[in-house]
């Protein structure tokens, strides 16, 4: 290359920069638009598009003179970021859009999602307040920064139960069935003795750590034993402490006696609707699939308790309104719409599979109707309000997380490196990038 | 005599005139009809300029540009000089998946070469229902990374994979596959050696075709047989087409490693099939560290253009040789 080109290729990479730069800056701002004859964008998941077009459809028809587009984008979330940066830099952002708890605070920090607590408070939700929320779905879309904003509203009171497979439980000889006093040691009992009897045909309980990154699992449980993933006031992670420890060796124990072996390649052909597996712990958005394609008879219990601490995990997907959205009123006035009882949430009960995140939606819901199997659904309701949800970690240290505790499974499971080795090695890594997140 | 001579030289000049003239003229639409070719090779290259610079040039520049900020997607670049380069050097699992990225060249190109060039021959012959045998061979070009992903995964699956059910037949207990340290990346390379094959077999058939009959015929004649043909005719024939295969294959072993190690193995276990591609998705995407990741992709582009480069060497040094 020569000399006279390179200052140019700096040039140009500089100008590129530049342009970049001032796209990402985001220097449109909102605007309150009007309701009547108004026109709003609502992106989500592919996945959850259906539903979405079924909500937006019941809107328009109560509301003629409204319309709402739905747009679905990718399933894969670390996509999904990329896919919102370029709607952000193309000045194209949803006025309305799917949000979630690992990625709520990167938006909060950069201005992307409104803060909604203000709005609500002035009655934009009609009688719904930011306190009939179950706090901790509400709590994932405070930001780090500032917990008093709040910017998206869980959807769904999505919690973890123990599902079970009563027709394996019958065929291998085992009568007892799941109980609300069950212990995580009964839960090992009985997976093993079914996968021993089955010759290793029916899988036990399905891995509850999974491949080793299954957060929803070890959260809950690490706490459960007295420890903590992320501390929010310290900025440290705990996942190398002594409690921690403890929650490892237990949930590697079920691998190859009371689970499969361990993979760090998920085997996809193990799934529980398949009927080789007895017990795995699923979430009630797996409820409506499992009815469609287990033929078995099967039912959910809440999940075992450690030391008396709950061991549930849950979590909700939100929905959020763009700061740089220029109908801000029609957006809320679909918000109102969705959250209320009777009109948008009723319907997201029933064609969504949705436990409305309040209170008064768990307790009064029509989630819980409908024909078993599974015969137990209510408990889900109980299960959401334990449900132990993690702290939200700042920046991308959430995925950096989820690779240190994968390759610590993979050291011990692979290796036979100590435990307390690699998951120490992990919980450095893992503090390491808190640290240059948290310096910045 | 001298009157003669003197109409000769002014006849000759008149003629040398005219031919001057005439080439002038010959030049000069051989000019005008140059720039017009000029003008009209522009015009049709132009939109794959235009397209190159769109999608390849502007964003390899927004590349090496990011790579010297720190950026979250979201939020406003901020610049850090060198910084990111500075850790690149520093980050063990950046090297770490350069040589995941380097084995996979190592371990997928020669094989691919190899077997890519004897299923050329095998499939250049000429008899009654070759045409269908071709179509299967080229039937993996139309498979997505994707569906080969799933395809092959049912195959390696350590419980109900069609490999450990048959090793099994022969008392072999086969491993984990795509789980196991040893296994995983010679599974991923195996898979891609199958993508890459049609291609490579289209492009030695190419190769193959264009070597004259009379050298086999010679051959034949001095008593040579089939192997000796091959190896000591056929082989040094298409030694150029083995150049620019090795250059393809070697850039498309170090690309292709990213989508099945995504979808298959998502870079495990314990790295072995993380490649340098793979990792810069995991930092971008993942981490939101898009300038980190410009310059670990920045780092892989001039890899990759020191071993074209390297090729282009070796191919004008075989040329010098011969």
């Amino acid at each position: 290359m020569t000399s006279r080109k390179i200052p140019m290729l700096v040039a140009a990479a500089g100008v590129t920069a530049l342009a970049l730069a001032s796209c990402s800056a985001g220097n449109q701002t909102g605007a309150a638009g009007s309701v009547d004859g108004s026109s709003i964008v609502l992106q989500t998941i592919s996945q959850l598009e259906p539903q979405f077009q079924q909500y937006a459809d019941a809107y328009m028809e109560l509301y003629p003179d409204r319309s709402v587009e739905v747009r679905s984008t990718t399933d894969q979330t670390d996509q999904y970021a990329q896919q919102l940066a370029t709607g952000r830099i193309s000045g194209e952002l949803p006025d309305i859009f799917f949000n979630v708890d690992f990625l709520a605070n990167t938006l909060a920090d950069n201005n992307v999602t409104l803060d909604l607590a203000p709005g609500i408070t002035e009655g934009r939700l009609g009688d719904l307040a930011l306190d009939d929320f179950v706090p901790q779905f509400v709590g994932q879309y405070r930001p780090l920064s500032d917990p008093e904003k709040v910017t998206g509203l869980p959807v769904s009171a999505d919690s973890v139960a123990l599902f079970y497979n009563k027709t394996l439980f019958a065929q291998y000889g085992v009568t007892e069935l799941p109980s609300a006093e069950w212990t995580w040691d009964d839960v090992y009992r009985v997976a093993e003795q079914i996968q021993t009897a089955s010759n290793g045909a029916i899988i036990g309980i399905k891995a509850p750590l999974d491949d080793g990154g299954a957060q929803i699992t070890f959260g809950p449980m690490i706490k459960a034993f007295g420890g903590y993933v992320y501390d929010p006031d310290t900025g440290t992670t705990g996942i190398g402490k002594p409690e921690a420890i403890k929650a490892w060796e237990y949930l590697m124990s079920f691998y190859g006696t009371a689970s499969q072996n361990f993979s760090s390649a998920p085997d996809q052909t193990l799934d529980f609707a398949a009927a080789n597996v007895a017990m795995t712990v699923g979430s009630r958005a797996g409820v409506p699939n499992t009815k469609i394609t287990l033929a078995d008879d099967w039912d959910v219990e809440v999940l075992p308790t450690i030391e008396g601490e709950s061991t549930t995990g849950g979590g909700s997907y939100g929905l959020s309104i763009a700061q740089t959205s220029q109908q801000q009123d029609a957006a809320w006035a679909f918000l109102e719409w969705f959250y209320d009882t009777d009109k948008g949430m009723k319907l997201a009960q029933e064609v969504g599979g949705v436990i409305p995140p309040t209170e008064d939606g768990i307790e009064n819901g029509i989630w819980k109707d409908g024909t078993p199997p599974p015969a137990n659904l209510a408990i889900f309701g109980d299960s959401a309000r334990d449900a132990v949800l993690l702290a939200q970690m700042p920046g991308g240290t959430s995925s950096v997380l989820t690779e240190a505790t994968k390759k610590a499974t993979q050291q011990v499971m692979l290796e036979g490196r100590d435990l307390t080795e690699a998951f120490q090695e992990a919980a450095t890594t893992v503090q390491r990038a808190l640290d240059d997140e948290l310096g910045k | 005599m001298v009157e003669n001579d003197a109409v000769t030289t002014l006849i000759t000049e008149r003629a040398a005139v005219r031919r001057n003239s005439e080439g002038s003229r010959t030049a000069r639409r051989r000019t005008r009809g140059t720039r017009g070719d000029t003008w009209v090779a522009t015009l049709l290259i132009s939109p794959a300029i235009l397209a190159f610079t769109v999608f390849a040039i502007v964003p390899i520049l927004g590349g090496l540009a990011l790579s010297f900020f720190e950026w979250d997607l979201f939020g406003t670049p901020v610049f850090v000089g060198m910084d990111n380069f500075a850790r690149l050097v520093t980050d063990a699992r950046m090297w770490q998946s350069l040589g995941v990225t380097a084995s996979f060249v190592v371990l997928g190109v020669a094989p691919t070469i190899l077997l890519g060039f004897l299923l050329a021959v095998v499939v250049n012959v000429r008899m009654p229902g070759i045409g269908g045998w071709r179509v299967l061979y080229f039937a993996p070009m139309l498979a997505s990374a994707a569906v080969s992903a799933v395809l092959w995964a049912s195959i390696y699956n350590g419980r109900s994979g069609v490999l450990n059910q048959l090793l099994a037949l022969f008392g072999v207990m086969g491993p984990n596959w795509l789980s196991d340290p040893f296994w995983a990346q010679p599974a991923l390379v195996i898979i891609m050696i199958w993508s890459a094959l049609p291609l490579v077999i289209i492009l030695y058939m190419a190769a193959l075709q264009r070597i004259p009959e009379d050298i086999y015929s010679a051959a034949a004649l001095d008593g040579a047989g089939k192997w000796r043909t091959l190896w000591s005719i056929t082989w040094p024939s298409v030694r150029s087409a083995t150049v620019l295969i090795a250059i393809l294959q070697a850039v498309g072993f170090v690309g292709g490693a990213f989508e099945l190690a995504l979808i298959m193995t998502d870079g495990g276990p314990l790295g072995r099939t993380e490649s340098l591609a793979l990792y810069a998705y995991k930092v971008a995407f993942g981490q939101l560290e898009m300038g980190y990741s410009s310059a670990l992709s920045l780092f892989q582009l001039v890899a990759i253009a020191v071993l074209v480069l390297l090729g282009r060497l070796v191919t004008r040094l075989m040329r010098s040789a011969e």
